[in-house]
């Protein structure tokens, strides 16, 4: 028996001009860990909000939404607000109160729990998300990471049967994304919670998922295990197999070469096709129907498949060259520098520890250069000492040739440095992005029509076009992005930083960010990036240098830092370790797997 | 929300919030009624010390401060009021400096400063969780939205933070533009749009609120804090020195007349009694303080 039943759900928001939903049937049994996913924008939070009346948006439904046979909006509030828990995107506005343990009791106090059962309950949620020792602590004072976690696990002391979350992760860094994730896992596997989730990172969540259902423009596309799914996917072409974990993308991109090169021509391509016209969704019962059974066995959906698949894939098919080219090292001299810091020393309190400890980093001209490392290295306040907004009290710093120091403060920021924050909302304090970007150009003497054509250009460059009359608070994390990549480019900056640029983007706007800052490279803007976005760094860097307590560890061309760490590394090279030497990205295993 | 150092080692902070409540309000309601200078005395000097066992070495530049606004206070009073007897000398084409002024400026001033002493601590000790947990019961709306607030204020300034630091990297920080009308143009524009997302964010905040079950009927609350053995004896032995002190109010062996010239009260058996339970009563925190600090030193000696 289903727990949640959507039956022929339409919905359009006042004022709208088509359907956010279209005729949505899915069905969700009890225990099971959904994975809901689609581009953004194509209907998946508007769906979830149905099913929580309390949350679901005003205008115009039809069909209807069944929790255990009876309609939802039937259902007694008391008995929903317990029954279905309910995690949304931003980490700090949903947080009520202004302490830990107030807010674990919130929804327990608004039930009308007595003090023996909240004493209880709390006690354990404290102890199962290992809360109990910021207990006491305002919340305030907590990380994002942190501050999701206390709201997954104050909505759990409610004891739901069933779990929404909609992109809890998009505003966290990858580390504590995949620990909220584990989180999640834990609960459905521990205690049989139904788990509802949407994700832009399907690295984590897709393998661990019973079911994954796609959806495109308000229609339910596909519904199926996560093997089905992915083949299905791959027969249709979708942008979203490069969000797929990078075992089944490498596996696809070996079978779809080995089948001549075209997507979905391959032996299973035409198992496949036989219902991709119609985009049909697997009916209940029926879910193994087809996909799964490719000739050549399952494809694998994490590392420790990809290994034994690649094993296999090896042994079928013993490739002459094992290994790729170390490639140059990197040139440490050559380049004149964009950046450079020499022994610099920062702390932002006079009794606070050091969080830059002798840095030293050169950063060549025209290259794209990322910086990984974990959370609270220093990795965001060396770039705010580039920026000159804080001042180092040991070492020296060198922006474009010239002590920072020399620099005027207006002239470093006119055509010299410009970076992007972590949280690009902070750049956009307008009404519409076009007067954000005309911001910009305030005491520069331009006429209108060439002020005009300077933030045409800025937003053809960063592909925000068609966004420019959008209220900033409009747009969906990766426009925002982007808008805000605009604005910062109308410093005209030759040495252009940026901060988590890849956080709460997915994959196709991955791709376009990429692009963009390979153009902005050619043109001669030396890019700095943090990152903790491994695979993005991988891929499109030059040069990649790792962060560590407070200096940097190591510095090197990615395909040789990558190839040289084992635990901070792609996927990719994860995978292949022992059986290629020097694979770094998904090209890499694919190409070597399927060399002449 | 405190700035204590180790709360758990400040013994009165550990005290049920009801029993510290009450201390407190009692310090302050009864400090406002004495104008006696030695009752006023008691008061500065008992709160100096309990703001001297919450914070240590780091109270003494706000001790030190108010030290220097009473004198100042006291010494400043005389210039605009002119009544008293007593002159001193005379200022500006004959206006009398008097006694009687000065004194009831100092204690203006020591009251001013006591009760400033009673609310540093006061601020230290009663966090916001205490207030709301004490007055969450009487007034439920009132306290959550409290809650709120609290959470709101700093989330407020530090996005504020976030915003001008952001800026800054842009060449769009506090310290640039031409002038100021510019930089007023570009703080007012940073002010929109936090407002802007102080909404957004407030709309999330409704929608939490809604979807765990704010609003149902039968509301109850978690308590953090619990009476012990303690807190009642504490309790009981507050009453009764509050009970003698006021006694004493009651009795009018306290009441000071400043003009036309200064009468003390006469010295009397149940005066002085007032005083002696008055004091104890301000002393109660700083001795829990003191005396938990000794046994623990006592106990960490036997180890």
């Amino acid at each position: 028996m289903a727990l949640f039943a959507v039956e022929d759900l339409s919905f359009r928001y006042p004022g709208a001009s088509r359907d956010a939903l279209n005729h949505v049937t899915l069905e969700v049994r009890a225990g099971e860990l959904m994975t809901l996913c689609g581009q953004s924008g194509c209907g998946k939070t508007t769906l979830l909000r149905h099913l929580k009346p309390v949350l679901a948006p005003h205008g115009v439904r039809s069909g209807r939404v069944l929790l255990d046979g009876v309609p939802v909006d039937e259902v007694p509030e008391r008995e929903q607000v317990a029954r279905i828990g309910f995690v949304m995107q931003n980490p700090d506005a949903q947080v009520v109160t202004d302490k830990v343990w107030h807010e674990l009791a919130f929804g327990l106090e608004n039930l009308g729990c007595d003090e023996r059962t909240m004493r209880v309950r709390v006690a354990e949620m404290a102890s199962y998300f290992g809360i109990q020792n910021w207990f006491r602590k305002d919340v305030r004072d907590l990380s994002g990471g942190q501050r999701q976690l206390l709201n997954l696990a104050s909505v759990m002391a409610l004891q739901p049967d069933v779990l929404i979350l909609d992109e809890p992760t998009s505003q966290l860094d990858p580390i504590a994304a995949s620990d909220f994730l584990a989180t999640v896992r834990k609960i459905n596997r521990e205690l049989g919670t139904t788990v509802i989730i949407t994700e832009h990172r399907l690295e984590d969540v897709y393998a661990s998922s019973d079911v994954v259902a796609v959806m495109e423009e308000g229609r339910l596309a596909l519904a199926g295990t996560p093997r089905e799914v992915g083949e299905r996917l791959r027969a249709e072409g979708s942008a979203l197999v490069g969000a797929l974990p990078a075992p089944l993308r490498i596996c696809y991109g070996v079978r779809d070469a080995r089948a001549g090169g075209c997507p979905g021509g391959g032996p299973s391509g035409d198992a496949a096709g036989a219902g991709a016209g119609d985009a049909s969704v697997v009916p209940a019962g029926g879910r193994d129907a087809w996909g799964a059974d490719d000739p050549a066995g399952p494809a694998p959906l994490t590392v420790r498949e990809g290994r034994a698949w690649l094993a296999g894939e090896v042994a079928a098919h013993p490739p002459a060259v094992r290994a790729l080219p170390d490639g140059a090292a990197l040139d440490e001299d050559g380049h004149p520098a964009a950046a450079e810091l020499e022994g610099v020393w920062f702390r932002y309190d006079r009794d606070a520890p050091d969080v830059l400890r002798g840095t030293t980093l050169r950063v060549p001209e025209e290259s794209l250069f990322a910086v990984v490392g974990g959370n609270g290295t220093g990795k965001s306040t060396m770039l705010r000492v580039l920026c000159g907004t804080l001042r180092p009290y040991r070492g020296t710093v060198r922006v474009l040739g010239k002590p920072l120091g020399a620099w005027r403060r207006g002239e470093l920021f006119r055509g010299g440095v410009a970076m992007l924050p972590q949280d690009p909302q902070n750049l956009m304090v307008k009404k519409t992005v076009r007067a954000d970007l005309e911001e910009m150009l305030d005491d520069h003497g331009l006429s209108a029509a060439q002020r005009e054509a300077a933030v045409a250009q800025a937003a053809a460059t960063a592909d925000v076009g068609a966004l420019l009359d959008a209220h900033p608070l409009d747009l969906s994390g990766g426009e925002l992005q982007r808008a805000a990549l605009a604005k910062v480019l109308l410093c005209e900056p030759r040495l252009l930083l940026l901060d988590e640029p890849t956080k709460g983007l997915d994959a196709a706007f991955k791709a376009k960010l990429a692009r963009v800052l390979r153009d902005l490279a050619a043109s001669g803007v030396t890019v700095l990036m943090v990152s903790h976005d491994v695979e993005f760094c991988a891929a499109h860097a030059d040069a990649v240098a790792l962060f560590f307590d407070g200096g940097v560890a190591a510095a090197n061309t990615p395909r040789r830092f990558f190839a040289s760490n084992s635990f901070y590394t792609t996927a990719a090279n994860r995978m292949s370790r022992g059986v290629f030497a020097n694979a770094v990205t998904d090209e890499d295993v694919i190409a070597l797997c399927t060399q002449k | 929300m405190s700035i204590l150092p180790e709360q758990g080692r400040v013994a009165f902070a550990a005290l049920h919030p009801a029993v510290t409540f009450a201390f407190f309000a009692g310090a302050i309601v009864l400090c406002m009624c004495f104008s006696n200078p030695a009752f006023q005395a008691l008061s500065i000097v008992c709160a100096a010390a309990l703001y001297l066992t919450l914070r240590g070495r780091r109270a003494l530049p706000f001790i030190g401060g108010l030290g220097v606004a009473l004198v100042v206070i006291a010494l400043v009073n005389p210039l605009f009021a002119t009544q008293g007897d007593t002159v001193l000398f005379t200022w500006w084409g004959g206006r009398p400096y008097t006694l009687e002024a000065l004194a009831l400026g100092a204690s203006t001033g020591a009251m001013l400063v006591a009760m400033m002493l009673w609310f540093a601590s006061y601020h230290l000790v009663m966090t916001a969780d205490k207030f709301t947990y004490l007055f969450g019961g009487v007034i439920p709306a009132l306290s959550m939205v409290l809650t709120m607030v609290l959470r709101l204020v700093p989330g407020y300034r530090r996005r504020a933070d976030a915003l001008l630091t952001a800026r800054a990297c842009i060449g769009k920080g506090p310290a640039e533009g031409a002038g100021l009308v510019e930089r007023a143009r570009a703080a007012a524009a940073a002010l929109a749009a936090l407002s802007a997302t102080a909404l957004e964010d407030a709309i999330i905040t409704a929608d939490s609120m809604r979807a765990r079950g704010y609003g149902l009927a039968g509301r109850t609350r978690y308590a953090l804090f619990r009476w012990d053995g303690r807190d009642v004896a504490t309790a009981a032995v507050m009453a009764a020195l509050l009970v003698g002190a006021v006694a004493a109010l009651v009795a009018g062996g306290t009441a000071v007349t400043f003009f036309p010239t200064i009468s003390l009260p006469p010295l009397t058996p149940a005066g002085v009694l007032g005083g002696v339970c008055y004091g104890a009563f301000l002393a109660l925190p700083t001795a829990y303080n003191l005396g938990e600090r000794a046994l623990w030193l006592c106990s960490l000696s036997k180890i």
